[in-house]
């Protein structure tokens, strides 16, 4: 069973219906959704679309988002991670955001999944790397 | 999403915590400040939860649907600025 680690972005442009990849995004979850899967997600993937639904939703319909997400194996930064994970930073010229979903996906072996190519283009040098679409059209190819 | 209980805790709450294993939720047992075994959710049960929570992505309800001009990689990046 293949892990994935799904970036902000992909699921803000799930959320946000004026996006220009939103279409797309709905293509991928679908594609996803035909395979066996895991789902890794660091919780500060969790944190920025929650801070992002909040900008423009309701905290009420915002809090609903949080139960989707704790279906899928969470990473939380503890003691532990940090102990693995500071030796992964070095290897990555990022953001602390950026860094947080490309180590995970490192650490957890999993591909990472990203409409940002600017987090791609550093993420590739060490984690399999993708956008949504690009995900779609390998596994079903 | 994975939590921990003591065997005490265990005792009182199992009608809780088998709810929250039925949900997909992973325990580890504690026992004199130790762990001493993982409670799980069935393979299939949780694949199943999965493949569901990746309905609401596919399909999210309109309450959490939002309208932004900026692009949800902006959205991100400003975040990460």
């Amino acid at each position: 069973m293949a892990s994935y680690t799904i970036d902000s972005s992909v699921f803000i442009s799930a959320f946000n219906q004026q996006d220009v990849f939103h279409k797309q995004t709905k293509e991928f979850f679908d594609c996803l959704g035909k395979m066996d899967f895991e789902i890794i997600l660091p919780i500060s993937v969790i944190a920025e679309v929650g801070n992002i639904l909040i900008k423009n939703r309701k905290i009420k319909d915002t809090l609903i988002f949080l139960d989707y997400f704790y279906e899928f194996t969470v990473i939380e930064f503890n003691y532990e991670f940090l102990l693995s994970a500071f030796p992964v930073f070095r290897k990555f010229k990022l953001k602390t955001g950026d860094i947080l979903a490309a180590s995970t996906a490192y650490l957890y072996k999993a591909v990472l999944i990203s409409w940002d190519k600017q987090l791609l283009k550093q993420s590739k040098k060490l984690v399999a790397s993708f956008t949504p679409d690009e995900f779609c059209r390998q596994s079903f190819s | 999403m994975t939590k921990t209980i003591t065997v005490k805790e265990l005792r009182e709450n199992f009608p809780l915590v088998r709810k929250q294993i039925k949900q997909g939720v992973n325990f580890i047992i504690i026992y004199r400040s130790r762990p001493i075994g993982e409670l799980s959710p069935i393979k299939e049960i949780k694949t199943g939860l999965k493949k569901k929570s990746l309905d609401v992505f596919l399909n999210p309800p309109k309450n959490i649907l939002f309208k932004s001009k900026n692009s949800a990689i902006k959205l991100v990046r400003n975040e990460r600025a």
